[in-house]
């Protein structure tokens, strides 16, 4: 069964008086495991594709079920536990909270799904250490590079085991080395088994996934599997030879 | 180009033939292979014309080979060469465009439909090259992949604007002003506007 699956999704937007029709019917699956990106151009409705996904707005018309819970459907409160317990989120601006250490930003999705605080602990040191944050436990986001914030943001996703890893341009603020190194932290967990949504604009980021979806004007129109990485020793004889 | 290639390895060090062809091959990463006889041919035509020359080293039981090494006018030549400045060449894809030209003309094909698959194929070389952007800054292979995605991404820009232009549908409202959004070449992706400051 999909663990995620849209029907017919639209989701308009009104203001001051002018409709903005973001979404126009998205029907997605996604199967456990898979790691797809949604790619299309600025505009085309791939933030709020990831919003309804995670319950962060709600449609227009159409459904959205995830891990078979129809979120459409559900009061505030409800979505607000499923953003909790289902749904891991990354963000461009990585959102992290200022005045919070490192480890309390990753703890906080973790006490508040109420969980005990030293299984909570545990788990933060354990993605921490494989984050390569081990010492910044005590630090504050303000004193962090772009890359290791998106990396903390990466913890706090994944601290309660979400069902769905959503990543809204996660290496949009990064530089190209820091872009690189979150986007083969999401291929790992991946391969560990994670399902991921990722949107961007940009190819190069796409590419990390196994399936891309390519999106206009708030549709899908058409969609890929991509290779396992592999030797680039081909691509690069057939592309010199063209070029 | 392989010309200069023998050329510019020369002036590293002199080199016998097949020591030549090695590394010309290496150069690029094993992905362009050359004919042996082509670097000999071209050796023979360099030395005629005073580039390099060569001279007969002894082998214990083997035949002498020919060991080739720049002469001053070689050293010259390739200088020249390095300094000039490369003539862009024109990489649009003259081949593609005219298929979308034809299938909108003749009705034969969608047009839409090959935009799409064209996108398909330059995301699987994107794909294919990215990991060689995990090595180090300096290697000259992830170098060459990185001029490669350059032009990948280009194409890809492009196709967007062919599809702008040639995929009906979604001309409702709102269009207008999107359009010139998307006509702008590559707008930053604006920060996420209507966001919780946390997402739980
Ligand atoms: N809260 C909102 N109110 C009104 N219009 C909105 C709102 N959020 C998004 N839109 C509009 O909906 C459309 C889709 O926006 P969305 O943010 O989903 O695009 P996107 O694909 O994520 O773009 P980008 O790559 O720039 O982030 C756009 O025309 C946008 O202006
Ligand atoms: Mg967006």
């Amino acid at each position: 069964m999909p663990i995620i699956e849209t029907h017919n999704l639209h989701k308009v937007y009104r203001s001051n008086g002018a409709a903005v029709h973001a979404l126009r019917g998205v029907d997605l699956q996604v199967e456990p495991g898979e790691f797809v990106a949604v790619m299309g151009p600025s505009g085309c409705g791939k933030s709020t594709l990831l919003h309804l996904l995670a319950g962060l707005d709600l449609p227009t018309e159409g459904e959205v079920f995830v891990d078979g819970h129809p979120v459409h459907a559900l009061s505030e409160s409800r979505r607000a536990v499923l953003r909790r317990r289902t749904v891991g989120f990354v963000f461009q601006a990585f959102n992290l909270i200022p005045n919070l250490t490192v480890a309390d930003n990753v703890d906080l999705p973790g006490l508040l799904a109420g969980r005990a605080p030293v299984d909570v602990a545990r788990e933060r040191d354990r993605l921490l250490e494989r984050l390569g944050l081990a010492d910044k436990k005590t630090t504050f986001p303000g004193q962090l590079s772009g890359g290791e914030q998106q990396r903390v943001a990466l913890a706090r996703a994944l601290i309660n085991h979400p069902t769905v890893l959503l990543a809204d341009e996660p290496t949009g603020n990064l530089d190209t080395r820091s872009g690189t190194e979150v986007l083969n932290l999401l291929r790992q967990f991946h391969q560990e088994g994670q399902t991921i949504v990722l949107v961007t604009h940009a190819p190069k980021v796409a590419s990390f996934a196994r399936r891309v979806v390519f999106m206009r004007d708030g549709r899908f129109v058409s969609e890929m599997a991509l290779p396992e990485p592999g030797d680039a020793s081909r691509i690069l004889a057939e592309l010199l030879s063209i070029a | 180009m392989l010309t200069y290639a023998l050329l510019g390895l020369l002036a590293e060090r002199p080199r016998h033939g097949y020591d030549l062809k090695k590394a010309f091959e290496a150069m690029l990463g094993g992905t362009w292979q050359v004919n042996i006889g082509q670097i000999y041919s071209t050796l023979a035509r360099l030395e005629r014309d005073g580039l390099v020359v060569s001279h007969k080293q002894p082998q214990e039981l083997l035949p002498d080979r020919k060991v080739y090494a720049l002469t001053d006018q070689g050293r010259q030549a390739l200088q020249t060469w390095l300094a000039q400045a490369q003539i862009p060449p024109a990489r649009l894809k003259v081949d593609f465009f005219l298929k979308l030209l034809l299938a909108r003309r003749s009705g034969l094909a969608d047009g839409c439909a090959l935009i799409w698959q064209q996108r398909q194929t330059l995301m699987q070389s994107i794909a294919e090259l990215t990991p060689l952007l995990q090595r180090p800054r300096d290697d000259e292979h992830r170098l060459l992949a990185e001029g490669l995605l350059f032009h990948l991404e280009a194409d890809l820009k492009w196709l967007e604007r062919c599809e702008e232009a040639f995929c009906v549908g979604s001309k409702e409202q709102g269009q207008e002003a999107r359009s010139d959004r998307v006509a702008s070449s590559d707008p930053p992706p604006r920060p996420d506007r209507h966001l919780p400051t946390t997402n739980y």
